[in-house]
C-alpha cells in the first residue's frame, strides 16, 4: 500500500473505466489536488439529530430503528450561498460535495483540514473509503470548540488521501451511489442478532428511558422559551 | 349594529389568521428566492387589507345612512372572499419548500425558462392531481386586489417584486422521477405559446366560419347564423387548446430533443385521453400529440447522427440500438389513426384540427425563432456528448461532466444530461426488471434518478463557478 502523489492521482483520473478514479466536480482542480491529497468540499445535504421522545438507540433493533429513524434524525438541505450554524458539541452528518468513485486498486482515507481542526471542527470519524466505493462521502461533523461555527456548503472542509491496494480490493458497503449523507445502518450488521439481549428489556426500564427522554425534551422547550 | 360589528370582528380574525399563516410560511426553506418573493407579496397584501378593514370599520361606525352601511358590509364580505382565496393559494408556496421538491432541478429549469422568455420566474411545487401544469399569479393578484387598493397602495404592495411568478406544478407522486420532469419543458413552453396566440392573425376565423356554414343543416337564416356562430365558438375553443398543447410539446422537443418525446410518451401511457379529446378540458388526444412530436424530431437526421457517432465509439452500439428500437415502437404507435378517426367523427373537432394543421407552419416559425438559442439538436457532436454521459451513468457516476477529446473535462448541458438519462434507461433497465423480484429494478431506477439529478445540479454549479471565476 502506497500513498498516491499528486501526479499519480492525475494519472488515475485519466485511466479508462473501470480503472478510472473519479472525483467530481473539482471546481478548482489545481488548488484541490495538491500535496498528495484532494481537498473535499462540504455538500448541501445534512442529517441533523432531533431531541425527541425517541428513548435510546439500540443498534440491535434493526426494524425499530429503520421505522423510527425519522423521529430521531432529519434530512435538511442548505443551498449554496446559505449557511448552517454548528453549535458546540453538536453532531451533524454532512457529505462531500464531490462524488467519488474508486477503482478496485485504490482505497482512501478522509482526514480533516488542520485549519478547521484548530477551530474545533472534527470531521469524518469513519475515515476509510474502500476500493470500488461510489458515492458522496458521509462526513460526521462535530464542533468541539466553545463557539458556534458557521459552515457554508461548498467550502473546502476535508482531505482525501489515496492509496494503492495490494491485489484487487472489494467493497460490500451499504452506502453505494449515495448522493448525500446516509443514515447509520449499523443495525444491518448480521452479528447484532447474536449480541442483542436474550429477553425483552424490562418494561419498567423502558418506561424510565422514555420518561427521561420526555424530561430532556421539556428542558429544551423551557430553554428555548427563555431565550425568546 | 351588533350584527355588523360581529361581521367586522369575524373579518378581522380572518385577515389576522391569514397574516399569521403567511408569517409561518415565510421562514420555511425554499430552493430558490421566488417563493420568498411571493410570500412577501402575500404579507404586504395582508398588511394592506388589515389597514383597509380598519378603514371600513371606522366608516361603518360613522355611517348613518343604512344604504352606506349596507355597501360597506358588502365590501367587507368581498375583502374576506379575497382573503379566503389568497389563503387557499398559500399551498403553492408551502408546497415549494425544499423537502417536497426535486430541489436540484429548480434553478436549472428556471434558467432555461429565462432563456426562453427573459424575466420568467418559477415556483416549482408538487400537486396531488396527477398532472403537470403552469399558472401565472402576479397578474391575477393585481386584478383581484384592484378594487381594494388605490394607486399608492398598489405601489406599496407590488413595487420591488417580480412582474411575474409562474407556479410550475408536477405530480407529487413523481417527485424523484427526474426523467419524467423533462415535461417541465412543455410547461415552460406555455407562456411562449400564449404570446403566439395573442398575436396570431385572426384570419383563421374566416375559414372556420365558412366551414361551419357549410357544415350546418339549418336552413332558416336567423337560426343558421346562430348555429354557425355557436359552432365557430366551439371550434375555436378546441383549436386553442389543441394549439396550446401541441405547440408546448414542440417547444419541449426543441429544448430537450428525444428526451422530451420519451417523457411525453411516459406521461401518455396511462392517459384516459390517448385516442379521444377530453370533453371537459378539451385536451387533444395523446396519440395526436406524440405524432406531432415525432414529426418534429425528424428522426432520419437524428438516426444518421447517432449512426455516424457510434461508428467512432463502438461501445455504444447497444445504446444506439435501444434508442432506435424505442423510436420504431413509437412510430408504429402513431401509425394507428384511431385518434384521427375520433377527431373526424365530430364536425367541431374535425374543423378545429384542420385549422390547427394550417396554423402550424407559422406557429412553428414563431417558436423556432424564439427558441433559436435554446434549441438542442442531436447532431454528431451532441450525440457523442450524450454517449459519454451515458458511460458515466453506466459506471454509476453522475453525468455532470465527461472527459472531452481535447483533454480536460467538459460540463454537460441540461438537455444532454436528460437525454443520457433516458438513453441509459432505455438501454439497460428493461433487462433488469423481474416480476418476481423487482427490488433490483427499483433500486436501479432510484440510483439513476439520483445520479441524473446530481448531474444536473453539479453541472449548473460548475457553470456558475466558471462565470464567477471569469468575473474575478
Amino acid at each position: 500500500m502506497a500513498t498516491l502523489s499528486t501526479r499519480e492521482i492525475k494519472v488515475w483520473q485519466k485511466k479508462k473505466y473501470p480503472d478510472r478514479l473519479i472525483i467530481t466536480p473539482l471546481l478548482e482542480e489545481e488548488e484541490q489536488i495538491k500535496d498528495n491529497t484532494v481537498d473535499l468540499r462540504l455538500g448541501t445535504e445534512f442529517i441533523i439529530t432531533r431531541r425527541t421522545s425517541f428513548p435510546a438507540i439500540d443498534a440491535t433493533k434493526g426494524i425499530e430503528i429503520e421505522q423510527r429513524i425519522g423521529q430521531y434524525q432529519e434530512r435538511i438541505r442548505i443551498g449554496f450561498h446559505e449557511h448552517f450554524v454548528l453549535h458546540p458539541n453538536q453532531l451533524i452528518l454532512g457529505s462531500s460535495l464531490e462524488y467519488v468513485s474508486l477503482p478496485s486498486q485504490l482505497s482512501a482515507y478522509v482526514i480533516g483540514r488542520s485549519s478547521w481542526g484548530r477551530l474545533g471542527l472534527i470531521i469524518a470519524t469513519a475515515t476509510a473509503v474502500s476500493p470500488l466505493f461510489k458515492g458522496c462521502i458521509t462526513l460526521e461533523l462535530v464542533n468541539l470548540g466553545e463557539a458556534p461555527l458557521i459552515l457554508y456548503p461548498g467550502i473546502r472542509i476535508a482531505q482525501l488521501v489515496l492509496h494503492t491496494v495490494k491485489g484487487k480490493g472489494t467493497y460490500s458497503g451499504r452506502y453505494n451511489c449515495s448522493t448525500g449523507p446516509e443514515f447509520s445502518k449499523i443495525y444491518k450488521d448480521d452479528e447484532m442478532k447474536f449480541w442483542q439481549e436474550k429477553s425483552e428489556p424490562n418494561h419498567l426500564e423502558q418506561l424510565l428511558l422514555e420518561a427521561r427522554a420526555e424530561i430532556e425534551e421539556l428542558k429544551t422547550k423551557i430553554e428555548l422559551s427563555k431565550n425568546k | 349594529m351588533e350584527e355588523s360589528l360581529e361581521l367586522v370582528s369575524a373579518a378581522a380574525e380572518k385577515v389576522n389568521a391569514f397574516r399569521h399563516r403567511v408569517e409561518q410560511i415565510r421562514i420555511l426553506p425554499f430552493p430558490s428566492e421566488n417563493p420568498k418573493k411571493l410570500i412577501e407579496l402575500h404579507f404586504r397584501i395582508a398588511k394592506r387589507l388589515q389597514v383597509k378593514l380598519n378603514e371600513y370599520y371606522k366608516d361603518l361606525l360613522s355611517a348613518t345612512d343604512s344604504d352606506i352601511k349596507h355597501r360597506i358590509l358588502g365590501d367587507i364580505k368581498l375583502l374576506v372572499n379575497l382573503v379566503k382565496r389568497l389563503a387557499a393559494e398559500l399551498r403553492f408556496i408551502e408546497g415549494a419548500k425544499v423537502e417536497r421538491t426535486p430541489w436540484s432541478l429548480v434553478q436549472p429549469v428556471e434558467k432555461l425558462a429565462q432563456k426562453l422568455l427573459p424575466g420568467t420566474r418559477l415556483i416549482v411545487r408538487p400537486q396531488w392531481h396527477y398532472n403537470y401544469g403552469i399558472l401565472e399569479v402576479i397578474d391575477t393578484y393585481k386584478k383581484a386586489t384592484e378594487s381594494f387598493f388605490d394607486i399608492k397602495d398598489k405601489e406599496e404592495v407590488f413595487n420591488g417584486l417580480p412582474e411575474n411568478i409562474h407556479i410550475l406544478s408536477f405530480p407529487g407522486l413523481e417527485r424523484g422521477n427526474v426523467l419524467l420532469h423533462v415535461n417541465f419543458g412543455h410547461e415552460i413552453g406555455h407562456p411562449l405559446v400564449q404570446q403566439y396566440l395573442l398575436k396570431e392573425d385572426q384570419n383563421y376565423l374566416i375559414d372556420i366560419r365558412q366551414e361551419a356554414a357549410e357544415a350546418t343543416h339549418e336552413t332558416r337564416p336567423i337560426f343558421q347564423i346562430l348555429e354557425v356562430e355557436e359552432l365557430t365558438k366551439r371550434v375555436s375553443e378546441y383549436r386553442k387548446k389543441a394549439l396550446q398543447e401541441i405547440l408546448a410539446d414542440l417547444i419541449s422537443v426543441r429544448l430537450f430533443g428525444l428526451a422530451a418525446v420519451f417523457a411525453i410518451y411516459r406521461i401518455s401511457l396511462f392517459s384516459e385521453f390517448f385516442d379521444n379529446i377530453s370533453e371537459k378540458s378539451l385536451y387533444p388526444p395523446m396519440r395526436t400529440r406524440l405524432r406531432y412530436c415525432l414529426d418534429a424530431i425528424q428522426w432520419p437526421q437524428y438516426s444518421a447522427a447517432l449512426e455516424r457517432t457510434v461508428r467512432g465509439l463502438n461501445d455504444f452500439l447497444d445504446v444506439k440500438n435501444a434508442v432506435s428500437s424505442k423510436i420504431a415502437q413509437l412510430q408504429n404507435l402513431v401509425r394507428d389513426k384511431r385518434d384521427e378517426e375520433n377527431i373526424n367523427k365530430k364536425i367541431a373537432t374535425r374543423i378545429a384540427y384542420r385549422s390547427v394543421r394550417k396554423a402550424l407552419p407559422s406557429a412553428l416559425q414563431f417558436i423556432n425563432q424564439r427558441t433559436g438559442d435554446t434549441a438542442w439538436h442531436l447532431n454528431e457532436k451532441t450525440a457523442a456528448d450524450v454517449f459519454r454521459l451515458v458511460e458515466r451513468l453506466k459506471n454509476k457516476v453522475p453525468p455532470n461532466e465527461f472527459a472531452s477529446d481535447k483533454g480536460g473535462m467538459k460540463v454537460g448541458e441540461l438537455a444532454a444530461i436528460a437525454n443520457a438519462g433516458w438513453f441509459y434507461k432505455l438501454t439497460y433497465l428493461p433487462e433488469i426488471f423481474k416480476v418476481d423480484d423487482p427490488t433490483e429494478y427499483f433500486q436501479e431506477i432510484d440510483i439513476i434518478n439520483r445520479l441524473v439529478l446530481r448531474g444536473i445540479e453539479m453541472s449548473d454549479l460548475q457553470r456558475e463557478y466558471v462565470v464567477f471565476k471569469g468575473n474575478k
